[in-house]
């Protein structure tokens, strides 16, 4: 069944009771020419009232009982949550197990490429400027003497485990004939940041 | 096997009971306030609408008073939420309207679709005891279990605005809110899902 396009609107308004006037009065007249569109305008009308007819449900006895219940639980769990001990003592302590965690884990020394490890939190201080005046080329001197290469004082094994003072020796640039053939500028190690 | 328990009840008594005592909206902001007593009577005067809904919706009623439930904890919990510029009406209808199709799409996901469910089979299914015979309320209730077959296969953003408008009597303007789309599109959805149970329900209507 297919209305006519030009009505389609009409018949639809018609059938909610929101057509008037001129249009109204068109829409009947149109109705006593063409059939399939009188017949679809009934049909649609019989379906819309039909739906109108279907009967009304009700909620189960209990409907309103249950509903109590539910918003009584919530709102003792809102209100009990963080007074119950039972909740809060587990709730602080893994609270305060997060916070060592989080401590330890900041606190902790960290390993550089070559497997030794470093001081946590210690900031080497950069060479000073070879382009300062006497006075800052006088400090840079102190600067650079009071300047700590945790590198120098620390040496450890591969393993991370502190070398006694026979084997810091034998590991000391000075003493290694690798060192000592090696370039100079490859028996500083700096540790950039 | 039905039973003939008390009267049909009809959407004007419905309205009737809405029209006497405080305004919905009044009654909102008396539990904005904290009146227990406010939120009671709202929710007897939306549980059954709102059922009824909610079934022609998704199709069946366990689910559909399981929705009804979470409607109302919600109004529950943002009370707040409303404010006086929409109809409180309005503002129930989108809540439930939305869990509705979230339960849709969830069901569309699981797949799962009992055919069973689309019927009357609730205990609580009340009928008119005035002058009809069992048979003719044997035939009303195949005929209606019936109708709400074919509105369950209308694809849901037809099923929606038939059933708010044809089934719920709200008018255009309030399913324009309630579904955020232009009137025009409202009243092109109604027209499309009308023309498509009239299809279906034509044989059904002539034996009327």
């Amino acid at each position: 069944m297919s209305l006519c396009k030009r009505f389609e609107d009409e018949i639809f308004d018609y059938v909610d009771g929101l057509l008037f006037g001129p249009r109204k009065k068109e829409l009947e007249r149109h109705f006593e020419e063409c059939s399939p569109c009188s017949r679809a305008f009934k049909e649609i009308k019989r379906v819309r009232n039909r739906l109108r007819e279907l009967r009304s449900l009700r909620t189960s006895a209990d409907f309103e009982t249950v509903l109590r219940s539910r918003i009584s639980l919530e709102r003792s769990l809102r209100r009990g949550a963080l007074n119950n001990w039972p909740i809060r003592i587990p709730l602080y302590a893994a609270a305060g197990a997060l916070i060592v965690i989080a401590t330890l884990f900041v606190l902790q020394p960290t390993k550089d490429n070559t497997g030794n490890i470093n001081k946590p939190l210690n900031i080497v201080p950069s060479l000073s400027n070879p382009n300062l005046s006497d006075d800052s080329n006088t400090n840079s001197q102190i600067h650079q003497e009071n300047v700590f290469y945790p590198m120098d004082e620390m040496k450890l094994s591969v393993k991370g485990v502190p070398l006694s003072s026979g084997e810091m020796d034998r590991h000391s640039p000075a003493k290694s004939d690798s060192v000592q053939n090696s370039r100079p500028d490859q028996r500083i190690q700096t540790v950039e940041f | 096997m039905v039973k003939k328990i008390d009267k049909t009840v009809y959407k004007s008594d419905l309205k009737n009971r809405q029209s006497s005592g405080p305004s919905d909206e009044e009654l909102i902001e008396r539990f904005q306030r904290g009146d227990l007593y406010a939120f009671d009577l709202i929710v007897k005067r939306y549980k059954d609408q709102l059922l009824n809904f909610v079934y022609r919706f998704v199709g069946s009623q366990e689910e559909a008073e399981d929705i009804v439930q979470e409607t109302f904890l919600r109004v529950y919990r943002k009370r707040k939420a409303y404010k006086r510029i929409a109809k409180f009406s309005t503002w129930i209808y989108t809540i439930a309207g939305n869990l509705a199709r979230t339960e849709l799409r969830r069901r569309k996901r699981r797949k799962l679709y009992s055919v069973t469910d689309m019927g009357y089979e609730n205990k609580d299914y009340e009928i008119s005891d005035e002058g009809l015979s069992p048979e003719s309320h044997v035939n009303e209730i195949i005929q209606e279990e019936i109708i709400q077959k074919e509105i369950n296969k209308l694809s849901p953003k037809f099923r929606e605005v038939i059933v708010l408008r044809d089934v719920q009597e709200l008018s255009y303007e309030e399913i324009s809110k309630i579904i955020k789309v232009p009137i025009g599109t409202v009243k092109s959805r109604v027209n499309r899902g009308r023309l498509k149970l009239q299809k279906k329900l034509k044989y059904l209507m002539e034996k009327k």
